[in-house]
């Protein structure tokens, strides 16, 4: 079964935008706006708040932790099938939790079952979104993942309204309805099979060979870096701001901006990763770099104006690594090994995502204010920033190919048939 | 304007209310009088000091009847008047109902916030009667409350009657206060219904994709088949005249560039054509994302190859300037359909590859004449 040469970039791959902008939504999107429900399981199991906001957190690791396994049945059966079975899991998950009667029953139904219809269901959708372009892949990326933004300002008000009139019960089985459509979005992923396919085999090998791969450990080492500072604004700023005596509604607002920068740097940072030139992998130090630099400026501001630039910068930049960051990892692994090296990729780099948000907590306990929390995640960013130096031909113009199999191929494909040309043809 | 004030006690006290009063007139001639709730009141006392008069009344408040409004009274050219309300502490409570389902159990809450209720008791309304709630039964009801100033009814085993308007009622020893809550108890019926309709959506829509791609898949393979049948034949024809194949070339039905490409390569191995007249044919796009196209006759620039212009320094696939895969794939972009259609991918590249025994076996040139 021999495959294209190159990604189509365009035609059906807008399609799988679509698929991916609305998958990120009803997974990301979902996710983030899950807090309206805490609060009304807090009242109907008479449960701490702490214990409740446990169901996301599982949900979350369950999510990251399982993108391998989604990978490697990308890999092995299509994306299709295995986004369409997630998002039955998904949707099944949220179905049982309707019927929930005590806590452990939401961990397991939400966190555990709707948690790997997600892990089946993101990755997969994210690493055939990769493969469907290469020149117009970060615009790709990034158009897709606004798709986790613009949701969770429609899915917070859309979420207390269902609460509002169906009680927490008859909204859990009306998001579960929801997310049925992560089962349309998957059968959209039409199978694309590219020249390399047959020369990276299984998903088994491919995992070893991504294990061996420097470039791919040192950008999955960056990655987690990143990932630990990533976090700790949306967890900490409203409580940071809370501290310097900001009153809760313009601390919401100020969330509310950020979010709308982080939107538009989406987009502005895909679309910028594919007409600069190069490896895009600068990009994403850059944004880094400024994504670090605006945390750790966070506690210095003191003056309205200072925090709502900041904010703004730190939405921005933010925003525009999550894309560029997805589309490092192609040119790197190629489109061949992408399903298993995105799932290796999301698995590790939870790690940081997981840690980051207690560290910075237990730092605030320690010194009584944000100023370390911030601090520290900015220096985590540019620590990450600093590795992806290292990737290789950062510094060229040209990035050849790094992988092996992707040698083998092209050299196959070397046959030159070099047709007539036809009036007006021909640049080369 | 009224001049009021507003005065909340829990428990018996003894008050005492002053009144003062300030003008520059004859302070004898006015008549101080005090009401409660419009009874005359005495033991009151008197006194001026400058141009203010004082008035001052105590009471001592042990039951609701001494609750309710005093009032002060100046007698003046006008009336001039100052209120007091005394009054227990009243509920605030917030106003949602509670939406449960049948089977559920919920909790109603009352609170107060700087208030210490006697005890709570419970009621629920009846149209206009309150009916007090038997918390007796344990199975239904339990009453609980962690502190003095709150007090929670849970309801256990909710059906459909259990919805309607409950009471909650602080009791002082100067009075009660009461708040009003509401509860509604729903069936599983009644957000089924948007559930199945949107399932159904959801259902529908995957269906209409899937069987789009069908549909698409079979248009494809079906002229395919027709054309490949042709091909063969062709082949077979030609192999034994070897002339140069303007016919088949120029015909205007569909033909797969890998069969063209293949009979040339026979043709020109077993030396049956002239490898380098010139012979110029025209390979159409199909509109699929898997197609083979070079480029036909492309007024615009803008169309010849956008992905070359914005891969300057491009990712791997690119490649360097000037290496080898470049013109295959200046040929292989989807492009506007032109004249006559030639059908197919590069299958036909790895076809001949397949055919030289392994992708490793060397390049394969296939030169026809342009």
């Amino acid at each position: 079964m021999a495959g294209r040469a190159e990604p189509p970039d365009g035609g059906w791959g807008w399609m799988v935008v679509l698929s991916a902008f609305f998958m990120s939504a009803l997974v990301f999107g979902v996710l983030r706006s899950f807090g309206v429900f805490f609060v009304e399981f807090v009242a109907a199991f008479e449960e701490q708040a702490a214990r409740v906001s446990w169901i996301a957190s599982i949900g979350i690791a369950v999510q990251q932790f399982g993108s391998p396994i989604g990978s490697a049945l990308s890999t092995k059966f299509g994306p299709r099938p295995v986004v369409m079975t997630g998002g039955i899991l998904a949707a099944l998950g949220m179905l049982l939790a309707s019927f929930a009667t005590s806590l452990p029953h939401l961990y397991l139904s939400i966190g555990l079952l709707s948690g790997s219809g997600w892990a089946l269901t993101f990755t997969p959708t994210l690493a055939c979104l990769s493969r469907y372009f290469s020149c117009r892949r970060s615009l790709a990326m990034g158009l897709a993942l606004t798709g986790v933004g613009l949701s969770s300002f429609a899915f917070a008000p859309l979420f207390q309204w269902l609460l509002n009139r169906y009680a927490w019960r008859g909204a859990l089985l009306l998001v579960s309805a929801l997310s049925c459509h992560i089962v349309a979005c998957g059968a959209l992923l039409r199978p694309l099979s590219l020249a390399e396919d047959t020369a990276v085999g299984g998903p088994g090998a491919q995992l070893t060979s991504l294990l061996h791969h420097g470039p791919f450990l040192r950008y999955t080492v960056a990655l987690t870096l990143i990932n630990t500072g990533y976090f700790v604004p949306y967890v900490h700023l409203v409580a940071h701001l809370q501290d310097l005596g900001w009153d809760p509604l313009s601390a919401a607002f100020l969330l509310s901006v950020a979010a709308i920068s982080d939107l538009v740097g989406r987009v502005a940072s895909g679309w910028l990763g594919d007409a600069v030139p190069g490896p895009v992998a600068r990009l994403l130090m850059l944004w880094t770099t400024l994504t670090g630099v605006s945390l750790a400026l966070f506690p210095v501001a003191q003056a309205s104006i200072a925090l709502v630039v900041l904010a703004v910068a730190y939405g921005f930049t933010s925003g525009a690594l999550t894309p560029v960051a997805f589309s490092v990892l192609p040119e790197l692994v190629g489109t061949g090994r992408i399903y298993c090296g995105l799932g290796l990729l999301q698995m590790v780099e939870s790690v940081g995502g997981l840690l980051g948000a207690p560290l910075s907590g237990y730092l605030r306990d320690v010194t009584g204010n944000y100023t370390a929390s911030f601090v520290v995640a900015g220096a985590f960013l540019l620590a990450g920033s600093g590795i992806l130096i290292t990737l290789p031909h950062f510094f060229s113009c040209f990035s050849a190919p790094t992988s092996s199999p992707q040698d083998l191929v092209t050299e196959a494909l070397d046959a030159k048939v070099s047709l007539p040309r036809e009036e007006g043809l021909g640049e080369e | 304007m009224p001049v009021e004030k507003n005065i909340t006690l829990e428990s018996s006290s003894i008050i005492t209310l002053t009144c003062q009063y300030t003008t520059l007139g004859n302070l004898n001639s006015i008549n101080v009088t005090w009401k409660k709730d419009d009874e005359l009141l005495k033991n009151f006392s008197l006194a001026i000091t400058g141009n203010t008069l004082y008035t001052e009344y105590t009471t001592t408040v042990i039951n609701s009847k001494q609750m309710g409004s005093y009032s002060c009274l100046f007698e003046d050219e006008k009336e001039q008047r100052g209120t007091f309300n005394i009054k227990v502490p009243e509920l605030h409570g917030k106003n949602k109902p509670l939406i449960t389902y049948v089977g559920d159990s919920t909790v109603l809450v009352c609170k107060c916030q700087h208030c210490y209720p006697l005890h709570w008791t419970w009621y629920r309304s009846n149209g206009s009667i309150q009916v007090p709630i038997d918390v007796h039964t344990k199975e239904k009801y339990v009453v609980s409350g962690a502190y003095r100033n709150e007090t929670k009814l849970k309801i256990k085993h909710l059906l459909e009657e259990d919805g309607g308007s409950y009471w909650c009622h602080a009791v002082f020893q100067l009075g009660e206060s009461e708040e009003q809550l509401e509860l509604v108890v729903l069936s599983f019926l009644v957000p089924l219904k948007p559930f199945l309709a949107i399932i159904a959506e959801a259902v529908v829509l995957v269906a209409v994709i899937l069987l789009c791609e069908v549909y698409t898949q079979k248009k494809k393979k079906h002229p395919d088949e027709g054309k490949e049948f042709e091909q063969i034949e062709q082949l077979k024809s030609d192999d034994s005249n070897g002339i140069e194949n303007n016919a088949p070339r120029q015909r205007k039905n569909c033909r797969s560039l890998e069969s063209y490409l293949m009979e040339q390569i026979l043709m020109c191995t077993r030396g049956h054509v002239r490898c380098a007249s010139s012979q110029r044919f025209t390979i159409r796009a199909r509109p699929s994302e898997g197609s083979l196209t070079p480029q036909t006759a492309a007024p615009s620039s803008a169309h010849r190859d956008p992905r070359r212009r914005r891969c300057a320094c491009p990712s791997s696939t690119c490649g360097a300037p000037g290496a080898a895969p470049a013109p295959v794939d200046a040929r292989l972009r989807p492009a506007q359909p032109a004249s006559s259609p030639f059908k197919g991918g590069h299958r036909l590249l790895h076809h001949l590859i397949g055919k030289q025994g392994g992708e490793r076996h060397g390049k394969i040139q296939v030169q026809v004449p342009g």
